[in-house]
């Protein structure tokens, strides 16, 4: 029996690849209009998931529903939208010519079908670029297009597969953007690697650990979060006093520091003590900088 | 739901016009089409230009018979040759330049790709086949007066069209096992081989589909009715409806992992 709230159900999901689990009972459910994350190491089967969510792979047990309806294999639900990680298009098309394509796939009204490219090219700042042939396209504009050809026929749910990928920050954020604006009329399963995107976009987030869906509990959230913001300070083998010396004014300012080695690792979620470690140095310390300061990887695998 | 196989056929034709798939299979149906009744006519003394000096050639005069046998093999030969290598990407580019994600997010259903794809690659073949055959009536007209009747002309055409349309579903089926063009070729290559070689027993000939090759000449030259070709004209379009049917189920059981 399936809920009504859901958009999406998936239950007890599994699949094998040459005899290794990769999906192992899963289960999961996505409410209306709300956007959720799906995060996991590299090879954790994050990809294996959306393609059997839109019918691509056979799932050896295990039922899938979109608004009810369920989802076989070999036969893709009308009402779901995909972007893969690398958006594929008939390049030798327009902009304009590769949605129309889609628009009538879709079942749009054909009189309706030009102001519908017209609205989604624009929302995704493509419209000055709609007579331009996608091969000639940046990676960024094909992140872009893909969005916006998934926003036609109003689908129920669409799934992103790492859509910022190789987008640099500006692109990100427009994404981002984006994306929070579509929410108003569907909702959105993506998976990313990056820490920040999560923060910034989703209501639930779900880690795929050993083949298992679990949904990420608050306070593991919040530590995922602010593990993202951590600071790593080097210091040479002679600096020890130095590194201990700054360790206790961190902790004594209420930073939560660790020892490793020749590294200070300093948990900095909101952003007040790169600042004073820079003030240190240059103020207090009579070793002006250290062998180097920075800001660690954002990426999930690093972190989960 | 026609909508969608239209858009799908529509997609094709204008793939196959902006990849120069068409261009190619109509320069050289037309090239057929002019070179047989030219060929067949000027041979005797386009050799004769040939010979040193000295030297002398007697030819007689070739007759229309003679046209439509240059005709029928260079379709059956180069003719198809061609089609075989410009119809194997219609499935297996799909599957190679990862594309076919796009047609299969879009809710269209996998047995409507296949049926609208052979639908393209029929129309482009009868297309640039009905250009070649205009071509060759006209030149036929001009040296013969066209002595050949127009049921014979199109019932002979006909068959060997059929076989183009079996080339064709056998192309999408190995396009879509196989997923690449290479594999493609080379099968359809293999396969049709292979017919030549079992066509050598006179019994197993007669049913073969390749037959209609051969069979498309013997009705011009009257050694054989339509009743005696009824058999392999069967036997293809039953084949070719298989291909169809076997190539959706294939598909539908195919996994897309990337």
């Amino acid at each position: 029996m399936t809920n009504a709230n859901y958009v999406l159900e998936v239950k007890n999901l599994s699949k094998n690849f040459k005899e290794k689990k990769v999906i192992d009972n899963a289960s999961f459910a996505i409410n209306r209009n709300s956007i959720v994350g799906i995060i996991g190491k590299n090879g954790a089967g994050k990809t294996t998931l959306m393609r059997m969510i839109m019918g691509f792979l056979k799932a050896d047990k295990g039922e899938i529903t979109v608004d009810g309806e369920t989802v076989s294999f070999g036969e893709t639900s009308g009402k779901i939208a995909f972007m893969s990680d690398v958006p594929v298009f008939y390049d030798y098309m327009t902009a304009y010519e590769y949605m129309k394509f889609v628009a009538e796939l879709k079942g749009i009204e054909k009189t309706k079908i030009s102001d519908v490219i017209s609205k989604y090219l624009d929302a995704v700042g493509l419209l000055e670029s709609k007579d331009k042939k996608i091969g000639g396209f940046s990676r960024g504009m094909r992140q872009r297009l893909g969005i916006a050809q998934c926003l036609i026929g109003n689908p129920s749910i669409i799934i992103f597969d790492e859509p910022m990928s190789a987008l640099d920050p500006g692109g990100r954020a427009e994404v981002i953007e984006i994306m929070k604006r579509i929410k108003e009329r569907t909702s959105i399963l993506l998976s990313t690697h990056l820490v920040s995107d999560i923060e910034k976009l989703c209501d639930d987030v779900i880690i795929l650990e050993n083949g298992e869906t679990k949904k990420m509990e608050k306070d593991r959230r919040e530590n995922l979060f602010g593990k993202s913001k951590m600071i790593e300070i080097s210091f040479d083998f002679q600096q020890e006093d130095e590194m201990n010396l700054l360790e206790e004014k961190l902790k004594n300012m209420g930073a939560e520091c660790k020892k490793n080695g020749n590294e200070l690792y300093v948990i900095d979620s909101n952003n007040i003590f790169l600042k004073e470690i820079y003030t240190y140095f240059s103020k207090e310390s009579s070793l002006h900088y250290p062998v180097s300061i920075r800001s660690l990887s954002t990426n999930v695998e690093d972190l989960i | 739901m026609l909508r969608n196989m239209a858009t799908i056929i529509k997609k094709e034709l204008i793939e196959s016009i902006r990849k120069y798939r068409l261009f190619i299979l109509m320069a050289v149906f037309i090239f057929i089409g002019f070179m047989s009744p030219i060929g067949t006519k000027y041979l005797g003394e386009i050799m004769s230009m040939l010979l040193p000096e000295g030297y002398e050639i007697k030819v007689r005069q070739a007759s229309e018979v003679e046209a439509y046998f240059q005709f029928f093999k260079n379709i059956s030969q180069l003719g198809m040759v061609v089609f075989i290598v410009v119809s194997s990407g219609l499935m297996a580019d799909e599957f190679e330049k990862k594309t076919i994600v796009c047609l299969l997010t879009k809710g269209v259903s996998r047995s409507k790709i296949i049926i609208s794809k052979f639908i393209a690659g029929a129309l482009e073949l009868l297309f640039c086949y009905i250009t070649a055959v205009i071509i060759f009536r006209y030149y036929t007209g001009v040296f013969w007066s066209n002595q050949v009747e127009i049921a014979t002309l199109l019932y002979s055409n006909l068959i060997v069209f059929e076989y183009g349309l079996l080339i064709l579903g056998l192309n999408i089926f190995l396009g879509t096992k196989f997923g690449t063009k290479l594999a493609t070729v080379t099968s359809c290559i293999f396969i049709n081989i292979l017919q030549i070689l079992m066509s050598i027993h006179p019994t197993i000939a007669k049913y073969l589909p390749v037959s209609l090759l051969s069979n498309c000449v013997y009705i011009v030259e009257q050694k054989k009715t339509v009743s005696d070709t009824v058999a392999a004209v069967v036997i293809s379009m039953l084949i070719t409806i298989l291909l169809l049917v076997i190539s959706i189920k294939a598909f539908k059981e195919k996994e897309i992992e990337q």
